[in-house]
């Protein structure tokens, strides 16, 4: 058996974090659209912000759109399979970066010529791990 | 239920327990570490993507969860230290704290290899990163606080306030993947399965398991010393120190 003013205690712990708890879901609801590393293609076209400033796009690079332009510079469409964004990049590629592979882009919009002039890219790998297979040719 | 548990927990039978047992764990947990680090390294297939940098996972994710689960165990001791008072949980919480801080170190370090070669970044403020690092600030920040206060009980006090007020993180580290878009992937290991393959997956337990008797090892020690420190002075204590 608890004894009473054990119990109150036990009480009063579990108000205190809960309330602490409660405090923390406000905090992070309020800084909701800070705390997302990347916006998608679906929510740059919904959101209505400043075109000039740098933000960083995150999605899947849609199969197929990989283009060597001059130089090391590239382009490729990022899709979130609801809509999609042309991003234009210079400068080193991260191994893990490809075709159907996530990738978050740094830079900001074209508005122009509704592109994604990126400075930065960096590879999202996903969670799945299958060991390599070597095939042994006789 | 208290008179079954509590007296298993006397700090002098938990001393003689944890000399005993420090250091034949610390061996089954040195031979066990080096064993499975050889296989993860040299047994195991390469990942596809990844090829051989994925080996990182088996330090990475072992920590990850120690780190986390020993912050629960702070915030568990500490709760059960105000609310019953037990002296030994208030030792438990103590000694702790610097295994975890360990745990978070080595699991911020080895991301940080690991982002370099596979994101392209060593450091990115994602929610995940970002969560861990303040799990780490808060394993610093009660080291600091364990040496603020002239009052051992004091500090058990605030030391028991803090942690619990802390596991808040816990979650959020735990989710923060889910909840918000982060550069780091999602678990990988959920309860629908593992997305690892099952011929790798034999290295994470393998490796968890010599972690686990190593931290225990370090964490008698400590226990010992934290015992020595506030009841060293005893007559109880002495006869075990002296035989």
């Amino acid at each position: 058996m608890i004894r009473k003013n054990r119990l109150n205690k036990i009480y009063l712990i579990i108000f205190f974090l809960l309330s602490v708890g409660l405090i923390t879901f406000f905090i992070l609801r309020a800084l909701e659209k800070n705390i997302d590393l990347y916006l998608t293609p679906s929510e740059v076209k919904a959101a209505d912000f400043n075109q000039f400033d740098d933000f960083k796009l995150g999605g899947m690079v849609k199969v197929g759109s990989l283009q060597k332009l001059e130089g090391l510079e590239i382009s490729f469409i990022v899709t979130d399979f609801q809509s999609e964004m042309t991003v234009i990049y210079e400068g080193v590629l991260p191994n893990l970066f490809k075709e159907n592979s996530g990738v978050v882009a740094t830079g900001s919009l074209n508005p122009e010529q509704n592109q994604f002039i990126a400075t930065e890219i960096l590879a999202k790998h996903d969670e799945n791990y299958m060991p390599v297979k070597i095939e042994v040719q006789n | 239920m208290y008179k079954y548990v509590a007296k298993y927990f006397i700090p002098s039978r938990v001393f003689k327990f944890c000399n005993l047992t420090a250091i034949p764990t610390f061996i089954i947990g040195l031979i066990a570490f080096l064993l499975s680090s050889y296989f993860v390294i040299y047994s195991l297939p390469a990942d596809v993507e990844q090829q051989e940098i994925y080996r990182i996972l088996f330090i990475h994710v072992p920590s990850a969860i120690l780190s986390e689960l020993i912050y629960l165990f702070l915030a568990v001791n500490g709760f059960i230290y105000l609310v019953w008072r037990t002296k030994i949980s208030a030792i438990f919480l103590n000694s702790a704290i610097s295994i975890g801080l360990i745990f978070t170190a080595i699991v911020l370090i080895s991301g940080s290899i690991w982002g370099k070669p596979t994101w392209g970044t060593y450091w990115v403020w994602d929610a995940r990163i970002t969560s861990t690092f303040i799990l780490l600030i808060q394993y610093i920040g009660l080291i600091a606080l364990r040496s603020s206060f002239s009052s051992k009980q004091t500090t058990d006090q605030i030391l028991s306030i803090v942690s619990i007020i802390g596991a808040v993180n816990i979650p959020i580290i735990k989710f923060s993947v889910d909840w918000w878009n982060t550069l780091h992937q999602n678990a990988s290991i959920t309860t629908s399965g593992s997305a690892i393959d099952s011929e790798m997956l034999i290295g994470l337990p393998l490796m968890l398991v010599s972690l686990l008797f190593l931290s225990f090892s370090i964490f008698a020690r400590n226990i010992q010393f934290e015992i020595l420190t506030r009841t060293g002075k005893t007559s109880a204590m002495r006869e075990i120190i002296n035989g």
